[in-house]
């Protein structure tokens, strides 16, 4: 019986922001890559919005992956997803003096973020802000948003208001109103349903003005209005975050890497310090995957590439393991959940992860990088880096595993 | 085993992804219509199942979802058990016989494909059997692939087959309306050294199966593997061309229907691409390919997507010179099988296929390529431009037409 196998120069496992950002390196780097993932990742229930720091840079631990990969590693790495998003149809913005910008949350306070998703809400000095809430819509209300604003921007200028759905509009699921709202009448009728409210004020609406046509959407009530049209996203579900899950993975495709979802990588095959295949589960049986090198971008504890409490038999007792390769788990000493949900400090499990060299190789192994949430040593949520550290070691991986692999 | 609802995480990932959720209220989502509702039913609730035959059984909801969960298979469960208590409606019994009408309209194409092209006709199907007149009817060829197959010397008369032997499962669409795809399935694999053997066989039964009649489907099922277990055992490699097909047989006979046997024959299936990878992973592809400069925009069918398999068309369209192709990644087409012809849920597959129709258009491709015949039906009925199966991209580079 023939066996089952895929050679690739490249082999990335995992389809969040990590592994596609490895799987772009990998293809500037002239690889041929497959991108194997078992499901979808954080970024579809993102905000959407990019986060780099929210502290201070001098803050950061030794070993912090931002360190590992080093400042000009971070922007080569911002630089390949602007580009990226924007063929992609997403055109993020820096800061021009590239510090963070305020975005808006659904309760109305400021939440620092480096690069807001295309068309969010943000507050900058000297504007004012009338928000309207769609009657029906639960899940935002103006008056919360414009509460909040207030006690977070004290003398800023802030009203509110509600508006009716366009009659077309025949369901109150924020992603089926954003899909209905791409339909031209559709689209037509709120930009008059708004007119009069909010002249000369920034608009912000809850974050459903389209699917991939959003930037269509956004433009026509922007044109309508005679000025900024901004949307605040929701908690659940999050459509900036699903455009830019969706737009980032079919822009890895149309740059040549190849994108085998449903397959689940269950285990390896090692020679003396290298990883010489992986294999993964499909619906009829299991396929080997060889390659030059392997990006591991699993997502951690939450992407499921760590697991917590089953022994891995021949491997000492850890309470957090590495699910396909048995690798070493740095945990960090002390409580691993703290008692609030919001402590300050963070979670000790959400620091769980994969101690690695500059070239992000776990101690040992040749051809085996690892990026984004696999890494140790940092906590995306507490230091608001999620994003940031997921595209600089991402995009880092992917090319050192193409130079390697080539 | 833990309850597929206990292990459901309400993560939303398989509601932000299922094509017939965004484009319609009436149907309730693969979260809520899935482990939602089997969690009042397991706790003895009443529950409403309105809209759920509206889910087109593509499984993109099980390709998202972080918990290795199946909400596809716990929306569907609802029509299994109305079907087995009813049986299936007329309209559903012919649209689920395609095989069985095909014996009929190959013998008669021109009556049945003029018959079926006529206003009158449509508009009689619309009103006894909902069956949408916009809607086109694949065409019926003149002379199954089988009789075909069965009328041409074979190549490997005086000499064996250097590669050895392949069982090719052609599925009903092939048989009876697309017979081209088989033929150049055929040359292909002749081309590079195999034998193709052409066993007996019937429909699949996804189409039952998706209307909901298991019993008949694992009637079939029974026939089919029983056909193809002894190549199996012998090693032989058995090749599909319809997606649907080979995930129905790769894991529907065995898990769904729990045939006898089907295990033994899962290992050795493989799409028609897929194989042909496997062939140039092992380096016994032939590369003899002419340059042939074209933009081929490729579309994954979601039965494919659902395998685990990646996209193996696309690695291979690429090893053309001058091809230029990628999975556009635009969604399901909207078809899925024969929902697309169901009058109530013509609008539906319409919508669904939008994103696939703009990306269609915005490639400024000649045509577009997919290895499912539905979905290619569907391609052009969206934007009036061919689609074709990648095996005819090869086979022309190939230079066998
Ligand atoms: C709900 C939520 C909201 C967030 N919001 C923001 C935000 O607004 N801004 C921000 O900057 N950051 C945010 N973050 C943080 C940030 O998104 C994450 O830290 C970052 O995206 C992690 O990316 P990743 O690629 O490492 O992992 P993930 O996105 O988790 O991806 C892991 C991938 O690995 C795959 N996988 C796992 N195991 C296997 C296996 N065995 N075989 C094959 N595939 C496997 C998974 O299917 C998945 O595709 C948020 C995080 C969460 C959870
Ligand atoms: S199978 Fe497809 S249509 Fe049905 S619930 Fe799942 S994603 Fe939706
Ligand atoms: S994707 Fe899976 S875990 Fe998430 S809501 Fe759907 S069924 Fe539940």
């Amino acid at each position: 019986m023939m066996k089952r196998s895929r050679t690739y120069d490249v082999v990335v496992i995992g389809a969040g922001l990590a592994g596609l950002m490895a799987a772009l390196g990998a293809r500037r780097a002239g690889a041929e890559v497959a991108v194997v993932a078992e499901g979808g990742g954080a970024l579809e229930l993102s905000s959407g919005s990019v986060d780099l720091l929210a502290g201070p840079w001098d803050a950061l631990a030794e070993g912090h992956p931002y360190r590992l990969v080093g400042s000009d590693g971070i922007r080569d790495g911002l630089d390949a997803f602007l580009a990226a998003a924007s063929a992609a149809g997403l055109p993020y913005m820096e800061d021009a003096e590239h510090r963070n910008q305020a975005a808006v949350t659904a309760v109305g306070s400021l939440r620092p973020t480096y690069l807001p998703a295309p068309g969010a809400a943000v507050v900058q000095p000297g504007c004012s802000v009338h928000v309207v809430g769609f009657q029906g819509l639960r899940e935002f209300h103006p008056q919360v948003v414009a509460e909040g604003l207030r006690r977070a921007m004290p003398g800023l200028p802030v009203t509110w208001g509600w508006s009716d759905l366009p009659d077309g509009v025949t369901s109150l699921h924020p992603l089926q109103i954003a899909r209905q709202l791409e339909e031209p009448a559709c689209r037509r009728q709120l930009a008059a349903r708004l007119a009069g409210q909010g002249v000369g004020a920034a608009l912000f609406l809850p974050a459903v003005l389209g699917l991939d046509q959003a930037p269509a959407v956004r433009a026509e009530l922007s044109a309508a209005h005679g000025g900024t049209v901004a949307e605040v996203p929701l908690l659940s579900p999050s459509l900036p975050g699903l455009r830019l899950g969706s737009a980032l993975t079919r822009h890895v495709q149309r740059a040549g890497a190849d994108l085998h979802l449903g397959a689940r990588a269950v285990g390896a095959a090692c020679g003396q310090g290298r990883i010489d295949s992986i294999t993964c589960q499909t619906v009829a049986g299991a396929v080997a995957y060889r390659a030059g090198a392997f990006v591991l971008a699993t997502g951690g504890l939450l992407g499921r590439g760590l697991d917590v409490g089953a022994r891995v038999p021949g491997l000492p007792d850890a309470p957090i393991y590495e699910t396909i390769f048995g690798l070493p788990v740095e945990v960090p000493a002390g409580p691993l959940a703290a008692t609030e949900l919001l402590a300050p400090g963070g979670h000790g499990f959400v620091r769980a992860g994969i101690r690695t060299d500059e070239h992000l190789r776990p101690p040992g192994w040749s051809n085996l990088h690892i990026c984004g949430k696999m890494l140790a040593g940092y906590d995306p949520y507490a230091e608001g880096s999620g994003g940031g550290v997921a595209i600089a070691t991402g995009w880092r991986a992917g090319l050192l595993a193409g130079g390697v692999a080539k | 085993m833990i309850n597929q609802y206990d292990a459901c995480l309400k993560c939303n990932l398989c509601e932000l992804h299922c094509p017939v959720f965004r484009v319609t209220p009436a149907f309730p989502g693969p979260k809520n219509g899935g482990p939602g509702i089997e969690r009042l039913r397991a706790a003895g609730k009443a529950v409403d199942e309105t809209g759920l035959d509206l889910c087109l059984g593509c499984r993109t909801c099980e390709v998202v979802c972080p918990s290795g969960l199946s909400p596809a298979k716990l929306v569907h469960q609802p029509k299994i058990d109305k079907v087995r208590l009813r049986g299936l409606p007329a309209r559903e019994w012919l649209l689920a016989h395609t095989n069985l009408l095909g014996e009929v309209a190959v013998r008669l194409p021109g009556v049945t494909n003029g018959s079926l092209g006529l206003k009158p006709v449509r508009i009689m199907m619309e009103k006894a059997l909902r069956i949408d007149r916009r809607r086109p009817m694949p065409r019926y060829a003149r002379g199954t692939f089988r009789s075909w197959f069965a009328r041409r010397p074979s190549p490997w008369r005086e000499r064996p087959a250097p590669n050895g032997q392949v069982v090719y499962f052609h599925g009903c669409s092939t048989n009876y309306m697309l017979p081209e795809v088989g033929r150049q399935t055929v040359a292909v694999l002749e081309h590079n050294g195999f034998e193709v053997i052409l066993p007996p066989q019937r429909c699949c039964g996804l189409p039952l199966m998706g209307n909901g009649e298991i019993d008949e489907a694992r009637r079939w099922a029974a026939y089919n593997v029983a056909q193809l277990r002894p190549y199996a055992e012998k090693g032989i490699p058995i090749i599909f061309t319809s997606t649907s097909c080979s995930l129905t047989v790769k894991q529907e006979y065995a898990h769904l229907l729990g045939v006898d046997g089907a295990e033994a024959v899962s290992p050795l299936c493989y799409d028609l691409f897929e194989f042909l990878a496997q062939l140039h992973d092992d380096g016994r592809l032939r590369l003899d390919f002419r340059p042939s400069p074209q933009v081929l925009p490729y579309h994954q069918p979601c039965h494919q997507r659902v395998q685990g398999i990646g996209t193996p068309a696309v690695r291979l369209l690429r090893l053309i010179p001058g091809v230029e192709s990628w999975n556009m990644d635009a969604g399901c087409c909207g078809a899925s099988g024969t929902h697309g012809f169901k009058r109530e849920k013509y609008d539906i597959s319409m919508a669904v296929g939008e994103p696939l129709r703009a990306a269609l258009v915005a490639s400024g491709a000649a045509r577009g390529v997919s290895d499912c015949e539905a979905c290619r039906w569907q391609m052009e009925h969206l934007t009036g431009m061919p689609a074709v199966h990648p095996i005819t991209v090869l086979w022309e580079a190939y230079g066998l037409g």
